[in-house]
């Protein structure tokens, strides 16, 4: 069954290679600015530990040190980022894609919220061909006889094999 | 003589060989499927291998352990997925490898070398059990602290050119290392009033999504309408020619020195090993530059590591009865169970034990070998898939994974989260290698730390040989790298000012 989907669905490829991501000042603040705001609230969050026995060496000293890393680290990002900001190794995101990852999201919290309600085999195979559809995929076999298949799969591994209480 | 006569002759039941085969199936099934690791498989097997006489329930046991071991490095190579945190670093180069179309020498290569590396460990298990475990017996908290930091010193290493960010990544894991527990007092740190958080991040779902849901949802986030972006729909060469054999040499002998050291270190394991091995590979390595894009030496040599520590951690298993990881902590309950007490009298009252488990790991690592030898032809349809099948199978086959690991949805959530922090780390060109190493040596490094401290203040690391031989070497590692950059620039820019033409 995989095999007749690969033939038909996989074959010519060619497609030009999208440009990389280019280098961006703001977007290295951006995160500098990020890893400052953790590094701060790190420092701040260390009241919430409340420590049984006081003492220097105690449960708050190590996440101090590490607090006062992400705030060292964050001025050496924003200093690298001015001087000599790198672009990640990425292709650019699109606004398709962005809109199909969202809809992934989507799809797998319902899942999770609905999995609490129903059987395992019950929301899964829905689940399957809802990735499926967003992602492009259309068809029976795409729909139905991919999820069966996949769903049958898993619960045969994790349920019947590895005894997980699916 | 006679203990390894009677220790191999005890095997010769058939039985063993069919619980041996069994072991092999299903550690090789889950080593491959992301999320379930080789101790959630051996645990669920001792449940029913104890009715089984000792040979026969150790024969499923350790085939499953060696086994796991060559599984787990199939969907690292071909979807960037850990199979086990002991593949972690086969993804560095592993993927790449995939996506230049060199799949099919990736995955050969890898079984060949994690063989080699198996067989070092039971060789060492064989030949060198006792006077390692007395070296192990040496690591206090100050030489655990010294080794924690040579190995956190690989931050550096496995964060390639973005040295600054790999180090903030580096640092947000050793923060994330800090959810849960304290380790020496017990209070609650970061966990939000959740009790799924007091025994710390799971590590599970942290490389799962960092790695695993990472990577597919930049794939998504990347997709254009009508576009269909280039497959790995080929493995390329399957045999790796004589040069490539010749390439993995090297690496692979630092990968079994390093796996044998760290297997015999309790509770230090295949991941950290993998991770230390392709740090020393790339050190000592002609092509350094090529590690993290798709370098064999870089498949080579954390393979050969992870496997390598299984002899190590059985040693220190039998030899002193303190589990060398948590599959020999499974095995040892086992062993206990059945009237077999590991420990310095074993080798002593039992010595054809040692020998029958150590021949039994010897065929399984044979038995797995040839397994993914054949194995490997039908991954060629699983790559042809399109992406989206692909996305659909990954995500799924991680939810159910992560969520099988302990039965609990937290860890799912958790897993989508760390997908979405994984995805806006690559966006941001953080790399996620030392967020997971910082998770791992988190841990180790804040307790054994702060208890060298509370015993004997700095001394007590500062007086310690094997803690001073191991941060020397901590700071060459960081240095001499860049001390020899430095050292090569300013003898080119001599010579250029010396020969201006020529320059």
């Amino acid at each position: 069954m995989m095999s007749g989907i690969t033939e038909q669905e996989s074959a010519p490829e060619a497609e030009a290679a999208p440009p990389a991501l280019a280098a961006s000042r703001v977007r290295e603040l951006g995160a500098a600015a990020v890893v400052l705001a953790a590094g701060i609230g790190v420092l701040l969050a260390r009241s919430t530990i409340v420590a049984a026995h006081e003492s220097e060496l105690g449960p708050q000293w190590w996440p101090t040190v590490l607090g006062v890393a992400l705030i060292v680290g964050a001025v050496a990002l924003a200093t690298l980022g001015l001087t000599r900001p790198s672009a990640p190794e990425e292709e650019p995101a699109s606004g398709h894609g962005v809109a199909q990852l969202i809809a992934v999201l989507a799809l797998i919290v319902g899942y999770g919220a609905a999995w609490y309600q129903l059987h395992f085999l019950v929301v899964t195979v829905p689940l399957i061909a809802g990735l499926v559809f967003v992602t492009g995929g259309r068809g029976i076999r795409a729909l139905l006889v991919f999820p069966l298949l996949t769903t049958g799969l898993l619960y045969v591994i994790f349920g019947l094999l590895l005894q997980v209480p699916l | 003589m006679s203990a390894l006569l009677d220790g191999v002759g005890a095997l010769l039941d058939p039985t063993i060989g069919l619980c041996l085969l069994i072991g092999v199936l299903l550690g090789t099934l889950v080593g491959a499927i992301p999320g379930v690791t080789a101790t959630m498989a051996v645990a669920l097997a001792a449940g029913f291998t104890l009715t089984l006489e000792p040979l026969q329930g150790l024969s499923v046991l350790l085939a499953i352990y060696v086994a796991a071991q060559f599984g787990d490095r199939v969907p690292a190579i071909l979807i960037n997925t850990p199979g086990t945190p002991a593949s972690i670093a086969t993804t560095f180069d592993g993927y790449p490898l995939a996506k230049q179309g060199r799949a099919g020498v990736a995955l050969t290569s890898s079984a060949l070398v994690s063989a080699f590396g198996s067989v070092v460990g039971i060789l060492i298990l064989i030949f060198a059990a006792q006077p390692l475990a007395g070296i192990a017996l040496q690591f206090g908290p100050a030489e655990m602290f010294a080794l924690v930091v040579f190995g956190l010193t690989m931050m550096v290493g496995v964060s390639g050119e973005k040295v600054a960010k790999g180090l903030v990544a580096g640092v947000v894991g050793l923060l994330l290392g800090t959810v849960g527990r304290d380790p020496i007092t017990g209070d609650q740190r970061f966990t939000l009033g959740l009790p799924e958080l007091s025994s710390g991040i799971p590590f599970i779902a942290a490389i799962v999504g960092l790695f695993g849901i990472a990577e597919v949802f930049n794939q998504i986030v990347c997709a254009r309408r009508g576009a269909r972006p280039a497959l790995i729909t080929q493995l390329g060469s399957w045999w790796p020619s004589r040069s490539e054999r010749r390439e993995l040499r090297r690496p692979a002998a630092i990968g079994a020195g390093v796996g044998a050291v760290v297997g015999v270190i309790p509770a230090a394991g295949g991941d950290i090993a993998g991770v230390i091995a392709w740090d020393q590979a790339r050190r000592a390595s002609k092509h350094p530059e090529k590690f993290g894009k798709g370098s064999l030496e870089g498949l080579a040599a954390p393979d050969t590591a992870s496997t390598a520590t299984m002899g190590g951690s059985v040693t220190t298993t039998l030899a002193l009865g303190v589990p060398g990881d948590s599959v020999m902590a499974v095995m040892l309950g086992s062993m206990i169970i059945w009237g077999l007490q590991p420990g310095p009298s074993l080798f002593v009252n039992s010595p054809d034990l040692v020998f029958s488990l150590a021949t039994i790991m010897l065929v399984a690592t044979a038995v797995t070998l040839g397994l993914s030898l054949l194995r490997l032809q039908g991954v060629v349809k699983l790559l042809a898939l399109p992406q989206r099948y692909l996305w659909a199978v990954i995500i799924t086959f991680c939810m159910v994974g992560t969520f099988a690991v302990q039965n609990n949805p937290f860890d799912v959530a958790l897993m989508l989260v760390f997908g979405v922090l994984g995805l806006g780390m690559r966006r941001f060109g953080f790399p996620a290698g030392p967020m997971v190493l910082g998770l791992i040596l988190g841990p180790l490094a804040e307790s054994n730390l702060r208890r060298a401290l509370l015993i004997d203040g700095a001394n007590g690391i500062l007086t310690s040989p094997i803690a001073l031989a191991l941060l020397a070497l901590s700071v060459l590692a960081v240095a001499g790298p860049r001390l020899r950059a430095a050292a090569r620039s300013r003898r080119r820019k001599t010579e250029r000012d010396r020969d201006p033409v020529a320059g």
